[in-house]
């Protein structure tokens, strides 16, 4: 007679066999969590995205690691929207990339937008200051804030020191010997956001993960907890820039 | 009578510092010790100890007090990178030990015979041997390591991670890292409760505290607090009670453990950062880093009784027995 208990026990063996396992206590290979980084094809500010999306690749990879998990970042760049649209369809449907990021013109993100809705997957945008909320969508997150009417504020700068700042501002110069300056803090923001989401929740669905990455709280080393609001544009102090230091935070 | 008074006259004579036990609070900016008793809530007096101290512990049977230093030289290993040992009794160092660059926060095993640092900037945990003074492991732990904390039974060391989010197990029987979990934005300390089953670990950017089942490594609960900005954390004798420094909530939060409720919120001086309980329950004391002084809480009216100077940048605050 075959009782519950041994008859599972032998599917869970045959499986093992089958897989070729051999070993029965072999670790599980550690989950792969992949984001992809579309970035101009030149400029300054591609370079400052595409250090501080290193950047913050790194600190992610660091993190993944310590929980048994691995990521990688995955590259491309693009001219105009069809292309950054061709790009980011291929790094979805060929390396299952679970986030894409990126896009700083206007032009660019709608493009990205559209196929992240498609597809949904979760895209964040490191899109340049302006007044006028994005386009809706529910995959659509945006480092940018909404910014009050007339207002500069800067989103970073390379002489905040406080709450963490100085570290960070430290590991970007002695990665790039360049200031950490917007654009690479958010790149920086970019990666670490949906890699913290996907380890915090590993077996939510696609279509869950923009309600869990709601509800999340980020710091991004300014001393206050950052949220996106109900509109998806990130929550945070920014900063008025007089001469080469940061002065106050501004609304 | 008269032989009591003889007697007790006797006693204070022989044991001075066993009479009520001494609070010890490291000024950051100052490089001082300030040393207070607990009896009078009375400045005793203030140590010179070195540059930018920081984390402050008591050994167990309260004869040496550790305090870590930094020098200003930031990620390479300099000569004011260290923590120093004094006595209290005779107030002067008397040990030094190599706790990694920059040791910023660190526990004591209860046996006395090693200290568990953070490095911050090297993203490690120094392990040092107390005998040799030297550091015999190095283990990475997370991004930006900073609260250490050593469970009653001195197996298992938490180390906290500000930037990466985790919190790093040592098993100290290994001197390996064996588990990492997250907790909420920006971990700043951990403590174990005294019965060792549970470990609470807070989050300055969440606004929370971590509640651990020790046995598993995991976190079954996370209790918000609201208007805070959670620091430094201390467990009641009795495993009953939590107490946060808010930080720059300057105020102090109680939490029920057995409900893992905050049940009060009692105002203090500015930005305390460092907490600590009493042997007895009966009073907590913060480091108030902006005020640069020392708030004294009763615990059974959850009310400050006392306010006492300290060095500029008070830091840390430690308990003897």
């Amino acid at each position: 007679m075959i009782t519950r208990r041994t008859f599972l026990r032998s599917i869970l063996g045959a499986g093992a066999l089958a897989a070729g396992a051999g070993r029965l206590h072999a670790a599980p290979e550690p989950r792969l969590i992949r984001v992809g980084l579309i970035l101009p094809k030149d400029g300054a500010f591609a370079e400052s995205l595409r250090r501080g999306a290193e950047l913050g690749a790194q600190e992610a990879g660091r993190t993944a690691e310590l929980l048994r998990a691995r990521f990688e970042l995955l590259t491309a760049t693009a001219g105009d929207p069809q292309e950054a649209s061709r790009e980011a369809t291929r790094l979805i449907e060929q390396s299952n990339v679970m986030a894409l990021v990126g896009g700083v013109e206007a032009a660019i993100r709608a493009a990205l937008g559209e196929v992240a809705d498609r597809h949904q997957v979760l895209l964040i945008t490191t899109g340049s200051p302006s007044e006028a909320a994005e386009a809706p969508g529910r995959f659509r997150f945006h480092l940018a804030p909404r910014r009050a009417a007339g207002s500069r504020g800067m989103e970073w700068h390379h002489s905040l020191s406080r709450f963490g700042a100085e570290q960070l501002n430290q590991r970007f110069e002695s990665s790039f010997g360049k200031p950490m300056d917007s654009m690479a803090w958010m790149g920086w923001m970019a990666v670490r956001i949906p890699v913290e989401l996907a380890l915090r929740h590993p077996s939510a669905t696609k279509a869950e993960l923009p309600e869990r990455l709601k509800a999340m709280r980020f710091d991004g080393h300014k001393g206050a907890r950052l949220e996106f609001d109900p509109s998806h544009h990130l929550r945070q102090p920014l900063y008025r820039v007089e001469g080469d230091k940061a002065v106050e935070e501004v609304p | 009578m008269t032989i009591w008074k003889a007697f007790l006259v006797l006693l204070l004579a022989s044991y001075p510092a066993a009479a009520a036990p001494l609070a010890y609070v490291s000024n950051e900016r100052a490089g001082t010790v300030t040393v207070i008793d607990t009896a009078t809530q009375k400045g005793l007096y203030t140590l010179r100890v070195g540059h930018r101290p920081r984390g402050i512990q008591v050994s167990p049977d309260g004869s040496r007090v550790y305090v870590a230093l930094s020098d200003t030289a930031r990620n390479d290993q300099g000569d004011g990178d260290a923590i120093v040992a004094f006595d209290p009794k005779r107030p002067r160092i008397v040990a030094r030990y190599d706790g990694g660059t920059d040791p910023e926060q660190f526990a004591v095993s209860p046996d006395s015979k090693r200290l568990y640092s953070s490095n911050e900037d090297a993203g490690t945990a120094s392990v040092t041997d107390a005998t040799t003074k030297k550091v015999i492991a190095s283990l990475i732990v997370g991004i930006e390591p900073e609260g250490v904390a050593i469970s009653p039974d001195g197996r298992w060391v938490y180390v906290t991670a500000e930037t990466s989010n985790t919190v790093s197990v040592i098993d100290t029987k290994k001197n390996e890292v064996v588990a990492s979990f997250l907790v909420d934005p920006r971990p700043r300390a951990a403590a174990f409760s005294p019965d060792g089953r549970r470990a609470y670990v807070t989050a300055e950017i969440g606004g929370s505290v971590s509640v651990v089942d020790v046995a598993r490594h995991e976190v079954i609960k996370t209790i918000d607090l609201p208007g805070a900005r959670p620091v430094g954390v201390v467990v009641s004798p009795d495993s009953k009670l939590v107490y946060v420094a808010n930080g720059h909530g300057n105020s102090v939060a109680v939490i029920d453990a057995a409900a893992s409720r905050l049940v009060a919120t009692i105002p203090v001086g500015r930005r305390p950062w460092g907490i600590a309980i009493t042997p007895d329950g009966r009073k907590v004391y913060t480091a108030n880093g902006v005020s640069n002084d020392v708030s004294v809480i009763d615990t059974a009216t959850r009310k400050v009784v006392a306010t006492i100077k300290a060095g500029a940048g008070a830091w840390g605050v430690a308990i003897g027995r």
